[in-house]
């Protein structure tokens, strides 16, 4: 992040200046990842529907998957609910198992 | 495997941050408008007109080809925030002035005007730990940002701190950091939650920390700005912001300083907090946990009469009849004045009897937890089997609630007795605080507090 830094400039009239340490944290980078290739069309795919179990999250996902069975008749859609939206130990083994139901998934709804 | 994210138009940023936070600033994202989501989500027919209205967008972003940039994105840069920053001015109040406008423009303030973290005080609020100032303390949720003694240090200084509560800010941080700790959960969620934070030993009377009457309040330097150091530690490592990642509804009810407070050993009828989870006397700790909310109070205060065990009762029934969703994963903090808690002592109450009583009598009965619950289960039986499957329920303590999963059963509302954390604290007369927070694996950490230089307390 740039700082906002206010520089002495010529002329200017400053008597005081104040000198200050930083007090943000270092971010690490992480390993910058890509998202997955696109496959063109969708027919005859599996779409999985990751409902993240916030309230109506199901709704709103049923209503998608209706839209999609009509559009693409030869695709299946399948819900693959998350198990709970507050844990943090399963979490890290869950995820990859959203890739063995098929192949392409829509997660929501994020807040 | 190709996927799109729904996002409600509030959370963009957010999720943009934990994208990129994650290393893949590339995902794709379908914005929901939040105003009508939020709205129109409570059965499939509401939710029509949403999925229609955004799902051309899905389809697009779900089948366009990746750009080049998409399918090999630049490498996220470390973000170095090291370095000083001069801020001129006509005078001083000018310059503190200018320099209080720089950080809150800059974010790295919480609103409230701060002690400008010169290199000396910086240096002096060092001097109050043995600890070097390069040793990192852990990695702040959620951008783990590195939180050194150091950028700690700077922090404090800001917040008003002495030197002599160095170690203790270090202490809590080292509980705000342990993987065990859910900080993410704290410092981003909608929730609002607030964290509580709890002196225990010598070191407390040391420091002047209060635990009486006020003891949540203003005028005392200890408890305001230590906990103040906590918040900008936690605000300028971690990386939050309000309405960007920090998506606290309400923003936490104690915003600027948290709940922060000594126990009362003096006055305590049992041993010190920080006895009952394993530490000595001699020493000095500080526990970070969670709460939801303010606490619920009980008890009559200088208004009405009160017993110990009415107010044991009252919280029974307000816990029994609160319609908990998540029975099986809460916990408590039970902050009893010291009246109270010595006319429950001398009704024969130990701590932890207290605790066993409070766990017997809370239980619920299994007729009474069947009830309709979200996070993607039909009903808080399931919910209870998931948690005993996923490992949430911690092992020894499975067989305990699959024993109450059948009609007549009583299912406890916390996994065990030591899941309700008693402390002393309060005046005379008093109140009796309850914290709760619905997370008994990762809601309380107690640290040690060592290193200190400046205090008889707390060196070892």
């Amino acid at each position: 992040m740039a700082y906002v830094e206010r520089e002495l400039k010529a002329g200017d009239t400053a008597v005081a200046r104040l000198v200050v340490l930083n007090p943000r944290g270092e971010i690490p980078a992480p390993p910058t990842l890509a998202i997955a290739p696109r496959s063109l069309p969708l027919d005859g795919k599996k779409i999985v529907l990751v409902d993240n179990g916030k309230f109506g999250a199901n709704n709103f996902l049923a209503a998608l998957a209706d839209l999609l069975e009509a559009k693409y008749p030869t695709a299946t859609v399948v819900m693959y609910p998350k198990p709970a939206a507050q844990t943090i130990t399963n979490l890290p083994n869950w995820y990859p198992t959203v890739r063995q139901q098929g192949d392409l998934f829509l997660f929501g709804v994020g807040d | 495997m190709p996927g799109i994210y729904f996002i409600t138009s509030e959370f963009l940023s957010d999720a943009k941050s934990a994208a990129k936070d994650a290393g893949m600033p590339g995902i794709r994202i379908v914005t929901l408008p939040a105003g009508r989501y939020y709205r129109s989500r409570a059965s499939k027919e509401e939710a029509e007109p949403l999925a229609k209205g955004c799902f051309d967008s899905l389809i697009e972003a779900l089948t366009r080809p990746l750009t080049l940039e998409e399918a090999k994105p630049s490498p996220i840069g470390i973000e170095r925030e090291d370095g000083t920053i001069r801020v001129p001015g006509e005078g001083f109040l000018s310059a503190f002035e200018k320099l209080n406008e720089l950080f809150l423009a800059n974010r790295w303030a919480d609103g409230l005007p701060i002690v400008p973290p010169t290199r000396e005080l910086v240096d002096a609020m060092l001097a109050g730990t043995t600890r070097s100032p390069e040793e990192v303390i852990g990695q702040v949720a959620p951008k783990k940002g590195t939180a050194t003694v150091e950028k700690i240090a700077t922090n404090a200084v800001m917040a008003g701190a002495k030197p002599e509560y160095f170690p203790v800010i270090l202490a809590a941080m080292e509980g705000f950091t342990d993987k065990n700790y859910d900080l993410t959960h704290v410092q981003a969620s909608t929730g609002s939650f607030t964290p509580v934070v709890i002196v225990d030993g010598p070191i407390a009377e040391e420091l002047g920390f209060n635990s009486s009457i006020g003891m949540l309040g203003h005028g005392w330097r200890a408890n305001s700005t230590v906990g103040r150091a906590l918040r900008l530690s936690l605000l300028n490592i971690g990386q939050t912001w309000p309405q960007v990642n920090d998506m606290a509804l309400t923003g936490r009810l104690e915003a600027y300083t948290f709940f922060t407070f000594a126990e009362d050993t003096a006055r305590s009828p049992w041993e010190p907090y920080h006895v009952s989870v394993g530490f000595q006397p001699e020493d000095s700790t500080v526990t970070v946990a969670t709460s939801v909310s303010s606490p619920t109070l009980f008890g009559g205060g200088a208004v009405m009469p009160w017993t110990g065990q009415g107010v044991i009762d009252s919280i029974v029934a307000r816990i029994k009849g609160a319609g908990v969703v998540w029975p099986h994963s809460q916990t408590y903090i039970l902050v009893l004045h010291p009246d109270c808690a010595i006319d429950l002592a001398q009704h024969g109450y130990s701590r932890k009897s207290l605790q066993e009583h409070l766990y017997e009598q809370t239980r619920v009965p299994y007729e009474k937890v069947a009830g309709p619950v979200f996070f993607g289960h039909d009903n808080e039986i399931d919910f209870i089997r998931a948690s005993i499957a996923d490992g949430r329920i911690r092992v020894g303590r499975a067989q305990v609630f699959l024993d109450a999963l059948k009609p007549g059963g009583r299912i406890p509302v916390v996994q065990s007795p030591s899941d309700f954390h008693i402390v002393v604290a309060g005046g005379s007369p008093g109140y009796d605080l309850l914290f709760s927070y619905p997370g008994t694996n990762w809601a309380n950490q107690t640290k040690r507090i060592s290193g200190a230089t400046l205090t008889a307390a707390g060196r070892r």
